[in-house]
């Protein structure tokens, strides 16, 4: 198997790995919506803590690691580069269809907006919903960059294609059938 | 009569929150709007939507003849025409306060470099800070920063200048050398939206004051109507809170 990935062609792999890197960042604002919350110490709200932090980069990280797997198998297999873009697809558009969801319930547990900070206060820089509104355009941004590159390396995978194929000599006909008695001499004489 | 900003039932929601709602608003040009209001209000909101900083959820914004809320416009070429000055400096710190000046210029505008930076230098020299041309941000003070901050909005010749809290930030003895910066920018005509807390300075400056209470304009009217005989309760509630704060 080693030996197989080893001497495979690396264009699935490295496509999947340009396609994970958008993912990536899309993952990292989609999951800050999804799971971040504020602590709480001594009944007062505060930024998130170190565990929060720690779960939202490594659920972040799944799909673009998925995405980068699919990309080392797509070695193994002809046209690999079209499953590495359709993993990045179909991870891009896991990632971005809940925002709309995530963003709502990341508003709910801000009430005061990211900062904690209660409206009217002089301190007050992000409104309640505010932050998460650009989270959730930044994320569905990236998702469609994503999108967008996959398929643009489909295409130009499919595109090198076809005039690879143009290009390999035709076919000979088959040899015409030859009728009469055979001329060849066995070895030795009749 | 056209008016050089139209702003016409712009209503801007964060999820359910919502922080503009059916604000009207009209400025003309060389004319000097400011915004008062608790935080919070939309002062900042209103001026990132004229912006397009943020989307606007309903509603029409035109600016210059040309309505920029219809998902047309050419974005870059509407922020050419609109110089925007934030309470945090927003300087490049990597960056000397000449390269900061001419950046814009140089990238967006396509002037020669050679031209950026006289023009620079000369704006510079306008506002006392020839001598820190080569010098990085942090080795200048918070007035210094924002004044750097104004004329780099400054030197992409913009039409409309927006500027929201430019002194909140500051320390006190700092304030009235970007105030004076800004008045100077009266004096000459230019067309300007100030969002602030200086209510001094705000009735010096402006030609019509607009007090934004919850996402509203409450009240607007002459600097003199509205700090001497507001209309609405809400308005003299805040100028009183202001006036105890000693800000008046």
């Amino acid at each position: 198997m080693i030996r197989r990935l080893r001497h495979a062609p690396r264009a699935p792999l490295a496509v999947a790995v340009l396609l994970a890197t958008p993912l990536l960042f899309a993952s990292l604002m989609a999951m800050s919506l999804a799971v971040e919350r504020p602590g709480v110490v001594r009944g007062k709200l505060v930024g998130p803590t170190g565990s929060t932090e720690a779960k939202i980069w490594l659920l972040a990280l799944v799909p673009s690691l998925l995405v980068a797997l699919v990309g080392a198998a797509a070695t193994l297999v002809p046209r690999g580069v079209l499953l590495s873009a359709g993993a990045a697809i179909a991870a891009a558009v896991v990632v971005t269809a809940p925002l709309g969801t995530w963003e709502g319930r990341h508003t709910a547990r801000y009430p005061d907006g990211l900062d904690l900070v209660p409206k009217g206060d002089s301190s007050d820089i992000f409104l309640r919903g505010e932050w998460e509104q650009t989270a959730r355009d930044t994320a569905a941004s990236l998702g469609h960059w994503t999108i967008a590159l996959a398929v643009a390396a489909a295409v130009i995978a499919v595109a090198l294609e076809l005039p690879g194929r143009r290009k390999r000599p035709p076919v000979p006909p088959p040899p015409e059938i030859v009728t009469g008695e055979s001329q060849v001499v066995p070895r030795g004489g009749i | 009569m056209t008016h050089f900003v139209e702003i016409a039932g712009l209503t801007k929601r964060f999820g359910d929150n919502v922080v503009l709602r059916d604000v009207d608003l009209t400025v003309d040009e060389h004319e000097v709007i400011t915004l008062i209001g608790a935080s919070g209000s939309g002062k900042s909101t209103l001026l990132r939507c004229i912006n397009l900083l943020e989307k606007v959820d309903e509603g029409r914004i035109i600016v210059d003849g040309q309505t920029i809320t219809n998902g047309k416009v050419d974005v870059n070429s509407l922020r050419r025409k609109i110089g925007i000055v934030f309470q945090a400096y927003n300087l490049f710190p990597h960056m000397t306060v000449l390269d900061n000046v001419t950046l814009a210029p140089v990238k967006a505008l396509g002037l020669p470099k050679g031209e950026a930076r006289a023009q620079a230098r000369e704006l510079l020299a306008r506002i006392g800070l020839s001598e820190k041309a080569d010098e990085f941000p942090d080795r200048l003070s918070g007035g210094q920063q924002q004044r750097v901050a104004i004329v780099r909005a400054l030197a992409m010749s913009p039409k409309l200048m927006l500027l929201d809290e430019i002194t909140s930030a500051l320390d006190p003895q700092l304030v009235a050398e970007v105030l004076n910066l800004v008045r100077s920018l009266t004096e000459v005509g230019m067309t300007m939206i100030i969002a602030t807390h200086e209510m001094s300075f705000c009735r010096e400056v402006a030609d019509k004051v607009c007090f934004l209470d919850a996402g509203r304009i409450l009240e607007e009217g002459p600097p003199e109507q509205i700090f001497s005989a507001p209309r609405e309760e809400r308005t003299r509630e805040f100028l009183g809170r202001v006036l105890a704060a000693g800000r008046m």
